[in-house]
Formats: C-alpha cells, structure tokens, sequence
C-alpha cells in the first residue's frame, strides 16, 4: 500500500453511543444549575441541548435506523423537555436519565402509531457476549436461538438488554433511565436471561 | 407463522458525527418552543396564583411547607376547582355512550327493544310539552344504558348516596337514561304516566340475590333519590369471574407469604450476582487470526507510544472483512491517495479504518491478521496462554462456586422455614373447604343475569342499586405521579372489582378511601392533559397495613380514542 500514515487514533469502545459513562455527583449538582437556569430563562436550555443531542440522536438511530425519524424523534424528544422542563426536580441522577425518558416515550409512541414493528439494532458480538452472559447449563445457545427469545420478549424486557447488552450501559445509568435501583435493574437482567433460557430449552 | 416481534437490524453502522450535526438546531427548537409555549397545567401555576396573593398569605403558605413534612410537589389539575365541578362530570366529553332512538306514535305508545335486551313499554298518550300541553304525532325517544365500572366512569354520573347526612356508594345492577323530544323539544311525562321499564342487566353476588331499590338522579339537589324498590328476576348465570375473588384471611396470609419467598429468591439472585462481580473472571486470551490470502490486507504503521492499545499487534496487517457493508470496496482504491488515516476500535477485536483525501473519505471495517511465521508465533503463545487461562477460569469457577453453595446453604434454611409456614396455611385452608366455612370466608363472588322491573314519572337517569357495605378500614392516599407531584383536584375513580360501583372523588392532599386489603382494588385519575394514570390490583396487594400511603401512579402514554382504549388501560 501507498504512503505510510500516522494514525489518529480514538479508542471507539469509550466513545461509542457518545460515552456511556456514570456522571459524577459534582457534575450533576453543576448541571442542575443550568437546569435552573434554563427554567428561568429558555434560551438558556443551549448547553444542556449541545451536550445531549448526540447522545439522545444516536439513541433513537439504534431504535429506527431512520436518519430522518431519528432527526424528527429528537427534535420532539427536546421540545418536550423544554416544554415540561418546569416540572423537572432535582433528584441527584444525570438530566440524562430524564432525556432517555422522554426519548423512549417517543419512539414507542411512534411505533404505536404507525403499527409498525419496533426496530432493533444489534451487533452480532453484542448477541455473542449474551450468550456467555446466559446462566450456564448443559447447553450454548446459538445466536439463532438467542434471536428468536428476543423476540419473545416484551418490550420492557427489551428495552432493558438494549440497554445492557446492545448498548452496553453500565446497571448504574440503566437504572437512573428506568427509573429503578441499580440492584434491580441486576435482577432483571438476571431473570430475563433465565427466562430466555427457558425460551430455548423448551423450543430445542 | 409466528410473525416476529421485532424489526431486528444487523450490523448497523453508527451514524457518524457528520449526520448528527447536520440535524442539530437549536435555534429553530428554540423558536418552536416560543410557537408552542410551555406544556400548560404543570406545577408552575401554583407558584403563579402565590404570587398574586398578599405578603401575608406567601408568608402563610411558606410556614405550611416548612411544618408540613408530608409537602410534595404538586400537579394540579387544568380544569376548574372541585366546588366548580358539574355534579355529572363526564371525564372524556368525546367518548359517550351512544342513545339509542326510537319513533314512538306519542298517541299510542308501544313497547321497544334496546340491543341489551331490555324493554321500554310506552302508555298512551302519556307526553306532555313544557307549556302542559298533551303532545300528539311521533316523537324521539332516547335511551341509553350503564352496566359497569367503566361505563359509570365515562357517563360521569356519580354512583354516591347521602343519606340522611350518611354517605353511601351505590352499586348498581343497571343504570339508564331516558328522554323524550319532538321537534328538537324536550318533552315530560304527563302526571299520573309512567313509563315501564325492564331493565336486562347482571349483578355480583355472593350467595344470595341481594335487595336492589330504584333510585333517580336528582341533579339539582346532587343526590339520588329513593323511588321504589326493585321487583329484580335472575333469570340466569352463577358464572364465576377469578378477577372479581375476595380472599380468606389464610389466602390472605399466604399471598404475604408467597411476595415474601419471591423477595427471598430477589434478594438470593442479587448475592449471586454480587458474588460474581467479586471475583471477576480472567481475560481470555485473544485468538490470532490468519490473513485470507484472497483477501484486501493494509499494512499500517502504527505509531505504538501513542497508541498503547495498538502494541499489542506485532507485525500485525489488517485486512478487510468480508461483510456486505465493505461489498463497496475494491482493488482500485490501493493506487489512490490518502492524506490521512483513522483506525477507530469497534466491537470483537475489529475496527472501522476511515482514509481521507481531498476528494472522498470512505470507511471500511478491518481486522488485525497475521501470516507465515509471526501467525505461527502468535498461535504458539495463543495456546499457551489459552493453557494458563482455562487453568486460572478452573480455579475461579471453584471458588464462585464455594461461596454459592455457602449462600444457597443460607438461603436454604430460610427457605425451609417458609415452606414449613406455607404447608401449615395451605392445611388450614384446607380444612376450612372441608369444614364448609371457606365459602363465607372467600366471599366468592358470582355473576348473575337479572331483570330489574320498575316504572318511571319523569325523564332522566335511573338506577337499580343498593347502598354499599362498609369496607374493612379507612386508609388516606397521597397519589402522586414518577416525579413525585402530587395530582390535586384531579378527577380519580376507585373500584373494588367484586362489586359493580366506582367510587369518583377529586384528588386532593390527602384522599380518604375505605380500602378492603382481601379484594382486587383498582384505583385510576384522569391527568390534565387527558391520559390515564392508574394504580393496579397488583400494586394494591403489596401495600402493608398502615394508616396512610403514598401511591405512584403509572401514567398510560396513550391517547384515548374510545370506550376500548380505556377497557384495555383499566383491563375492565
């Protein structure tokens, strides 16, 4: 090959859906001043809106794989917060959590309109790290099999292992977007794997 | 076949920075939000009516707060104050029963069938006009029913008595409305007339038909008044409804039993899960991949002080991967001229490599692989640090295994102790179905098809009902919504599901409600931007017997079109 690059790296797995990362209380308790500020004055929503737009875009992209409705969903999903942004409380969890509310409310709104079949992005290594997370027994699932319990799934249950699985959310911040504690959000995601497993013993 | 649930998308690319920018706009969110102005009837018109008031009252209002510790924030309703509030106070003005209308020769009356089977036996000559005035000729005449929960909810009628200063709900065995017109005109039955209704319905009982009364509604005085009593027919069913169930005072205990065991198992499955984050497994060890000799392959020099994470990849090459999202790429694209390159980690050891030029930039997904010797070297090591790693995978899968039989030997204990207390239950109520006594005790509830026969002097509302029982205790609610606020002067509906009533009150700090633990209650309001938030039979069972609670209230995100939206919300 021609020419020999130095390469600018950027280590995509830190980066990827925009940094799924715990935000500290320091920076929540800063946040909830521009929160406040924002209340008072509309216009003052711009440094919450450039820090989450990303973000929430790239949320909503996994849940159509849409640019266009992704576009419009986010445009929705940040009008609304503005709208109902006197309501909001400080309760100590990143304005994210409430953002990623509100995101999800709209995309299954939108699917309930349209009837359409609610989309679901997945790396196939996401559906391999699944399956080692799948309590153990005598058998492996196959990824086909995988794929065909998550379809069984109510969309409760799949939102949760988008959140863990296919976006790789630590419990911490899947709770915080649920609205359930951290140990919780664990359980679930225990149950609804043995659950799965359950699916594919009894389809084998 | 089974359609599938879910639209599932494989392998999708991210959206790269360059399309989320292009969409990010705040100004024109900004002018948007200008446009629309604030979601109305959220919190904020508390603060505003405060402020209109007098130092005095700021001053009264604060000191509430600071002494109240029970102060949350409020969501009060958009529409008007409870004392403002119509006595028939339809929730959703849109979504009515329909009336149905029959041509009736006012001269010769006649009898008409309603589609629920009931009949309506009209008397000659027995309409007069508001001057007095026998009315002759065809006339409407408008009939519509109310037989459940949810029908009472959507007529807005409220189903509570007082009488004699004592405060009843009423539970019906049927409710209907009548009136007559001509010309667009209302028309009243002349004195001495009456209409004879025969009103097909069903009623919940628990043995016994019990004694139903004729009630009419009295709008002006915000009252039902007594008419006469109920000449009811069962005329067929004892159907049982599971969902409509009081329990026994031992189901009662062992239902407390069973949440108990689950919170057990909750509680088992969070050590287990802690117990596996303790003692984190070791790191497999990367297999090393040999280049395809039919492949695309780029040889990159990486700059590995840099990139630490790169320095791993000894000799490495990277080749392109065969999937359909690099189908676009091509021996021609070797010649071309790159000013820059960006090796991007993605998922399972691959990576995205994006080339720029002055003319295009394109991205191509690539792989690390190594050939001849150093694959052979790389292998050589793989296996032996695969060797060390099933070894060290051995070690900590015996110790995770230890400590869990360790927690399964505690919860063990637990375990049995619950069992042991269950059986003993289980062999009480046992007893008690031998013994004969466990129906009086479950209070089983049956469905029954009746035929309320009465006639009525005037039109309006009429209902076949029968003052409630008092439940077992009261219990004050605060109902507030996932944030927290409160719901004030909102409309909200309570029902116990084994009797045919809802109860309407208007949501206030605190709402008193008699509250029997042994049946299926169910308890919703309507928010003040028309949807429904609900607290379920299921949520009612977990709540521990104290004096007051503070209830969450799921708010459906769902617009309301019809009587079956609701029916569906409710599950009635």
């Amino acid at each position: 090959m021609d020419g020999i690059f130095e390469l600018e790296i950027k280590v995509k797995s830190e980066l990827r859906m925009g940094g799924n990362q715990t935000v500290s209380s320091q920076a929540i308790l800063a946040e909830w001043d521009e929160i406040q500020a924002a209340q008072r004055e509309p216009a003052l929503f711009r440094p919450l809106y450039d820090r989450y737009y990303d973000r929430i875009f790239r949320y909503i992209f996994k849940r159509t794989v849409d640019e266009n409705l992704a576009a419009d969903l986010c445009s929705q999903v940040f009008l609304k917060a503005m709208q109902k942004l006197s309501g909001y409380k400080f309760k100590g969890v990143p304005f994210s959590a409430w953002l990623y509310r509100i995101a999800g409310n709209e995309v299954t709104q939108h699917f309930r309109n349209t009837g359409k079949q609610r989309v679901v992005s997945i790396q196939e290594s996401d559906v391999k790290e699944m399956i080692d997370e799948v309590p153990e027994d005598d058998i492996t699932p196959s990824v086909n099999a995988m794929l065909s319990a998550l379809h069984e799934l109510p969309e409760k249950d799949m939102n949760l292992i988008e959140l863990r699985f296919f976006e790789h959310r630590p419990f911490k911040e899947i709770a915080q977007i649920l609205n359930i504690t951290e140990s919780n959000a664990k359980v679930k995601t225990y149950r609804i794997l043995e659950r799965m497993k359950k699916i594919i013993l009894t389809k084998t | 076949m089974k359609k599938d649930k879910y639209n599932i998308k494989f392998n999708q690319p991210e959206p790269t920075p360059e399309m989320v920018s292009k969409h990010k706009d705040f100004d024109s969110l900004l002018k948007s939000y200008n446009e629309k102005g604030p979601t109305p009837g959220v919190w904020s018109g508390r603060v505003r009516r405060i402020g209109l008031t007098s130092v005095i009252t700021i001053a009264a209002a604060l000191m509430l707060v600071y002494f109240n510790p029970d102060f949350l924030p409020q969501l009060r309703s958009s529409g008007p104050v409870v004392a403002e509030r119509p006595y028939v106070d339809p929730p959703m003005e849109t979504i009515q029963a329909k009336f149905a209308s029959f041509e009736v020769d006012a001269y010769q009356g006649g009898t008409y069938e309603y589609e629920s089977g009931s009949k309506i036996v009209v008397p000659p000559a027995a309409f007069i006009d508001f001057q007095g005035n026998p009315v002759v000729g065809t006339i409407q005449l408008e009939y519509r029913e109310f037989h459940d929960p949810v029908d009472f909810f959507l007529s807005g009628i409220p189903m509570e008595y007082d009488s004699a200063g004592v405060r009843f709900n009423l539970e019906s065995a049927g409710m209907m409305e009548i009136y007559a017109k001509q010309d667009g005109k209302r028309l009243n039955v002349k004195p001495g007339s009456e209409i004879a209704i025969q009103l097909v319905s069903a009623i919940n009982t628990k043995g016994e038909t019990p004694a139903f009364n004729i009630y009419k509604l009295d709008i002006e005085n915000r009252n039902w008044v007594y008419w006469a009593p109920n000449r009811m027919e069962v005329v067929g069913g004892d159907d049982i409804d599971s969902s409509m169930q009081k329990l026994s005072e031992p189901e009662l205990q062992l239902k407390s039993l069973e949440s108990e065991f689950s919170q057990l198992l909750e509680e088992e499955n969070a050590r287990f899960e802690a117990l596996e984050l303790k003692i984190p497994a070791p790191l497999i060890p990367q297999q090393p991949r040999k280049a395809n000799e039919k492949g695309f392959v780029f040889d990159l020099d990486i700059n590995k002080d840099l990139y630490p994470d790169l320095a791993v990849y000894e000799n490495v090459m990277w080749e392109v991967i065969d999937i359909p999202e690099n189908a676009f790429f091509h021996k021609g694209l070797y010649e071309m001229h790159w000013d820059d390159a960006a090796l991007n980690a993605s998922s399972d050891n691959n990576y995205e490599l994006t080339l720029t030029s002055t003319e295009q930039v394109i991205s191509v997904m690539v792989t690390p692989v190594l050939t001849g010797s150093d694959y052979i070297k790389a292998r050589d090591e793989f296996n032996q640090k695969y060797s060390v790693y099933q070894q060290e995978k051995a070690q900590r899968d015996n110790r995770v295994e230890k400590e869990r039989k360790a927690i399964e030997a505690e919860m063990a204990a637990i375990k049995a102790d619950l069992e042991a207390r269950k059986k003993e239950l289980e062999r009480e109520i046992a007893l008690l179905k031998k013994s004969g006594n466990f129906r009086a005790l479950a209070e089983t509830v049956m469905r029954k098809k009746v035929i309320s026969r009465f006639t009525v002097d005037e039109m309006g509302v009429w209902n076949a009902d029968r003052p409630l029982p008092i439940f077992q205790y009261n219990c004050n609610f605060t109902l507030v919504n996932r944030e927290g606020q409160q719901y004030l002067d909102n409309a909200a509906y309570f029902l116990d599901k084994s009797l045919n009533t809802v109860h309407r009150f208007y949501t206030s700090s605190q709402n008193t409600i008699r509250f029997d633990e042994r049946s299926n209650h169910l308890l919703w309001l309507v928010t003040s931007d028309g949807k429904i938030a609900v607290f379920r039979p299921e949520e009612f069972k977990k709540l521990e017997r104290k004096p007051a609670h503070t209830l969450t209230m799921e708010v459906i995100d769902k617009t309301i079109e019809s009587e079956e939206d609701i029916r569906e919300i409710l599950a009635l």
